[in-house]
């Protein structure tokens, strides 16, 4: 038993709860005396605390109890955290709410040790939380999970929700919904309803038995062609209620749809037989994915067009089968999840799914049945297109390589991979030549010239483990002419319905991924999207994330500055007010204030270019140290 | 496609650009002139930007009237998509004194960088390139 400690010479310390306690039992007397004499009552102030001997007549030899029996002994969110760990989810972002505070609570105190694998990441909003796994996923190949509370964390996530869908990547979100809560505008019968055009999945389980297997196939529909978001609403009461005897069910793996092991014989033989095939390699699941293109590409000698400048899940841009070859006249080209000019094989597009899930006929485009419309650059289907999953089927097609392959096919193949690594590794040098050359104009400009932002970036990057993890449409890829696209997440790609505010975010997903795994994440921020959810820098302080985060900073939003002028002109009127609206002048945002207001250490804003290398110095020491950084840098406009 | 329209348009401009007198501009009202209609936004803030004018990099700097035409001329009057091409200017917002005021501005951009052999960091990419195909070279062999 605690007892009180008492200095020989002073009154007895009381905890808060014995004060509280103390202060009802003076109250409860001050009561009954208050009708014998009310003109003498004492005031509160001159009420002595009761004496020893006061609490030995009053609470005797008892002792408090150690432990009270409580009413749930196994909850049934625990069982929830189970499912998580047993997933490999290794991420759980929320903002906090009432809705899921049982799933929270099991999160950081369930498990040995608790707060691991799934650890609990504060995100400063619902959006940013989403936008946090959908860089995680992009990054990994599989999902982290994020929770949501009810109707209105549902809404404020919605836009990520959307673009997670739009761009294919793997999430898995738990809705908290408590119908018994006062604040009733916070539920719903069916929260999902409000996401559901453009998730993949979701399920409102009525039951503890029926909650956790719908976990386990959010997470097999989140990760399975169309990969998207799936969604769980889990009612507080099952968060809440014991658990008693119930196990957490096998997880059972997805399977994929593969292509026929005619077809992949078919493919073989055509691959065997060509003189120069081609593999036109688009974004895989994950890593494994990649290792077998890698394994095929070898086996048959093939030259290899990549999206590994693009996005994530792609073939290594240097590896020596990387580039047109040694020759272009290809024979036969196949696309594994990309365009193929005689065989493609790509998993099934979300239109698979889009009409069960948009019945209210909202139609988003690009999901949408509407055949003339289709993503920019894609092609109508082949007649020789098949809709499986290429990961997947990637390994019948190798067994059927190797037992195919003669010996004399052997010793063909490594003539061919040898000309071809010739050929692309000189190709690959009078690019990049070329390219430099391309960005020598405007080398000391200032404000600073982007292409020097990623070129003077680069040698300081480039010996590291790094991943680049925000889209960089609006500030002229030069990573993709500049620098080496080698590893999975080596380039995380566009924001899949191009929606604002999506940088910091992903970037921070991106960089929880790579904290474990002595990776660092370069994030080119975009002013104007920083500005929509900037609390992800404080989640990146918060966690110690290793991100670099370097601002384009060309106070404004500047694709619309450009479409605004082309408007005015067609109008005849002129584009010297086409600031307005479109620029973030007057006052200038101070980024460096902003991170430091958030706990990241920053510098800038830097105008001169010949200051660039240092501060670069500076930040990827400290993101190596596990410290995010920022450095502001006054840009061109593009 | 492309190319015969914009082949077309500078047949335009050269045939146009014989109406219009000559006179000299004054560089510093055309840089702000420049600067207040946004010039920077595709151009750069020193003619280095996307769609370069330093050095006279664009074929419509050939003379005063080719540019002034060229500003009249260059947009489309019945846009169907957002587009980040050229706006056209009427006379009654770039009058022809504004337009030589401004082709004498940006007749002023210069760029001048240096050779890729003396940009540090672009040797050090090319030449880490080098070993890398190099290595794999190597390891061709093994």
């Amino acid at each position: 038993m605690a007892t009180r400690q008492r200095s020989p010479d002073s009154k007895p310390k009381l905890s808060r709860r014995g004060f509280l306690g103390s202060s009802i039992g003076a109250a409860a007397a001050l009561t009954a005396r208050a009708s014998e004499a009310q003109d003498e009552s004492p005031t509160p102030s001159e009420i002595a605390p009761p004496g020893e001997a006061q609490l030995e007549r009053d609470v005797g030899p008892s002792q408090p109890p150690q432990a009270v029996e409580r009413a749930v002994q196994r909850p049934g969110s625990d069982l929830m955290v189970q499912v998580l760990k047993e997933l490999g989810i290794e991420y759980v972002a929320a903002n906090p709410a009432s809705s899921f505070e049982g799933l929270q609570e099991s999160i950081v105190n369930y498990g040995n040790p608790p707060n691991t694998w799934p650890e609990l990441i504060t995100a400063l909003h619902e959006e940013s939380a989403i936008d946090m796994a959908a860089g995680y996923a992009k990054a990994e190949g599989v999902p982290m999970a994020t929770m949501l509370h009810g109707t209105i964390g549902t809404q404020h996530a919605s836009m990520a929700i959307y673009q997670a869908y739009q761009s294919q990547t793997p999430i898995v979100i738990l809705i908290g919904r408590d119908d018994t809560f006062f604040r009733q505008e916070q539920t719903a019968n069916d929260i999902a309803g409000l996401v559901r055009p453009f998730t993949k999945w979701d399920a409102l389980p009525r039951t503890l038995e029926e909650c956790l297997p719908a976990i386990q196939q959010a997470y097999n529909e989140a990760i399975t062609p169309p990969r998207g978001p799936a969604v769980v609403v889990v009612d507080a009461e099952l968060q809440y209620q014991e658990a008693g005897t119930l196990e957490v069910p096998a997880y059972q793996m997805p399977t994929y749809p593969t292509i026929s092991e005619q077809a992949a014989s078919r493919i073989a033989t055509a691959l065997l037989e060509a003189d120069n095939p081609h593999l036109r390699v688009g974004r895989l699941r994950t890593p494994d994915g990649i290792a077998a293109t890698i394994e095929l590409a070898e086996l048959i000698g093939a030259s290899v067009t990549t999206r590994a400048t693009q996005g994530p899940m792609s073939f290594p841009q240097s590896h020596p089968l990387t580039g047109p070859g040694a020759s272009s006249d290809h024979d036969f080209v196949l696309g594994l999840e990309a365009p193929g000019r005689d065989t493609a094989i790509n998993g099934p597009g979300l239109r698979t799914a889009a009409d069960a899930r948009d019945v209210t006929g909202i139609g988003f485009g690009f999901i949408r049945q509407a055949p003339d419309i289709r993503p920019r650059g894609a092609r109508p289907p082949g007649r020789n297109d098949l809709v499986a999953d290429a990961q997947a089927s990637l390994p019948l097609i190798i067994a059927e390589v190797r037992a195919q392959l003669s010996r004399d096919g052997q010793t063909r193949i490594a003539e061919r991979s040898q000309q071809h690594a010739r050929a692309n590794r000189e190709n690959r040098i009078n690019e990049l030549r070329a390219a430099l050359e391309a960005r020598r104009s405007g080398w000391a400009s200032s404000p600073v010239s982007l292409a020097r932002v990623y070129a003077e970036l680069w040698p300081h990057i480039s010996e590291e483990d790094w991943c680049l993890s925000s889209p960089t449409i609006f500030s002229g890829r030069h990573h993709a002419a500049l620098w080496v696209h080698d590893r999975p997440y080596s380039y995380l790609g566009v924001h899949g319905a191009g929606g604002i505010g999506y940088g910091i975010g992903a970037s921070a997903g991106a960089a929880l991924a790579a904290k474990h795994r002595d990776r660092i994440v370069v994030n080119i921020q975009c002013d104007g999207d920083l500005n929509y959810a900037p609390g992800s820098l404080w989640t990146a302080a918060h966690h110690e994330l290793p991100l670099l985060t370097i601002m384009h900073n060309n106070r404004g939003y500047h694709q619309e500055v450009m479409y605004l002028h082309y408007m005015a002109g067609v109008r005849g009127r002129g584009t010297d007010r086409m600031h307005i609206g479109t620029t973030l002048r007057n006052p200038d945002i101070s980024y460096r204030t902003m991170a430091d207001a958030y706990g990241v250490e920053a510098e800038g804003p830097i105008s001169d270019p010949e200051e660039l290398s240092d501060a670069f110095v500076r930040g990827v020491a400290a993101v190596k140290d596990g410290r995010p950084y920022l450095i502001d840098v006054l840009t061109q406009p593009r | 496609m492309h190319r015969s329209v914009t082949g077309s348009l500078t047949a335009v401009v050269l045939l146009c650009a014989a109406t219009f007198a000559s006179a000299d501009g004054d560089p510093q009202r055309g840089e702000e002139l420049y600067l207040a209609h946004g010039c920077y936004a595709c151009h750069g803030y020193d003619g280095i930007g996307r769609r370069p004018l330093a050095n006279d990099a664009s074929p419509y700097m050939a003379d005063e009237t080719v540019f002034i035409t060229y500003l009249r001329l260059g947009g489309d009057s019945n846009p169907s998509l957002p587009s980040n091409a050229m706006p056209s200017y009427d006379s009654a917002v770039i009058n022809d004194e504004d337009g030589s005021d401004l082709y004498a501005y940006v007749k002023t951009l210069v760029d001048d960088p240096p050779e890729l052999q003396d940009i540090r960091v672009f040797t050090q990419i090319l030449e880490r390139a080098r070993e890398a195909g190099d290595a794999r070279s190597e390891d061709d062999r093994d």
